[in-house]
């Protein structure tokens, strides 16, 4: 089914609402733009639900980065979505699960999926390259890169090792 | 409600994938065209998203899309997904690892009317290297070890920085 304008419009202003307010750094506004508050990241299979895990997130990704920001892109209306392409940018100033803050900053694409029921916003699915993101602040090489090869095979020999050997013998 | 044009010609797009029918595949793009955002990876033409697809292939013969989602939009169609494979040929230098992978995904396909114009993809790679047995969870011990073996300096000035309190 189709969604009505009037609905779009609504959809619209919450998502951006919901952006704004990060940038402003007033999450209690953010929280409030949610029918019911829910968190999922793809990359680390994240799942933070109702008001209080979704509270804590915002307190673990800020304590890593204060300034961080988002940037939208791109904005797509499904029949049960709103789907955000966007930026996000930052600097690590603080713990991040365990990775002390290199003072690093980060500009990391990502798509944010802003489940509807109704007009009411009941989760914020995001996808986004971890990857990415460890390489800009310094904790990970591009695998494919010459020193990132060399360190894995610094770092993984037996994986490797077991690759060489199966391509000689033919598997 | 019928089906659009669309949402058929991507399950078409996807099936001919998976068959490892890559000509039927390229012709359901007007303009074939591969984006990855992640990586800035960008794969223009029939000759280019055919070699791209060819790479793939050899690093992942077994390779299967299961679709999750499809939605439509003014402009896309866009669908969550899942990838599975095993590294069974080497993969820009890496020799095969012959590990299995599972990796969720979304791929926006890009319409200009009824026809595919290409296909923007994100995914998280670092998912795909730990799964390949090529990269950790740099939280974890042993990654947290590796981290340290492989990065002293920047590991050791954020220590610093903790301790001098910036």
């Amino acid at each position: 089914m189709a969604v009505s304008a009037t609905r779009r419009r609504k959809r619209e202003e919450l998502v951006r609402e919901h952006m704004d307010s990060e940038n402003r750094r007033e999450f209690d506004a953010t929280v409030k733009t949610f029918a019911r508050p829910r968190y999922e990241l793809i990359a680390t299979g994240d799942v933070y639900d109702g008001k209080k895990q979704v509270e804590r997130y915002f307190e673990e990704t800020r304590r890593a980065f204060p300034d961080q920001r988002n940037e939208l892109l791109a904005l797509h209306h499904t029949d049960d979505a709103v789907i955000v392409e966007a930026v996000v940018r930052g600097t690590h100033r603080g713990p991040l699960r365990g990775l002390p803050p290199s003072g690093r900053e980060f500009e990391v694409p990502i798509l944010s999926i802003f489940l509807f029921e109704g007009e009411g916003l009941i989760c914020e699915r995001v996808y986004f390259d971890q990857a990415t993101l460890l390489r800009q602040l310094g904790f990970a090489r591009d695998p494919l890169g010459l020193a990132g090869r060399l360190q894995t095979f610094a770092g993984h020999p037996l994986t490797i090792g077991r690759g060489v050997i199966r391509r000689v013998i033919g598997r | 409600m019928p089906i659009s044009k669309r949402v058929k010609l991507v399950r078409d797009h996807v099936k001919a994938e998976n068959a490892g029918n890559y000509e039927a595949a390229l012709a359901t793009f007007k303009h074939p065209r591969y984006e990855y955002v992640a990586t800035d990876e960008v794969h223009d033409g029939p000759e280019e998203v055919m070699a791209h697809w060819m790479e793939l292939h050899r690093a992942f013969p077994d390779q299967e899309v299961e679709i999750v989602k499809l939605r439509r939009a003014d402009d896309a169609v866009v669908m969550e997904a899942v990838a599975r494979g095993t590294h069974s040929g080497p993969l820009r230098g890496l020799p095969p690892t012959g590990r299995r992978y599972e990796l969720p995904f979304l791929a926006i396909f890009v319409f200009e009317g009824d026809a595919l114009v290409g296909e923007r993809v994100y995914y998280d790679t670092a998912t795909l290297l730990r799964q390949l047995g090529i990269a950790r969870e740099p939280g974890s011990l042993t990654g947290r070890i590796e981290l340290l073996a492989g990065h002293p300096l920047i590991i050791g000035r954020g220590l610093i920085r903790r301790v001098v309190g910036r």
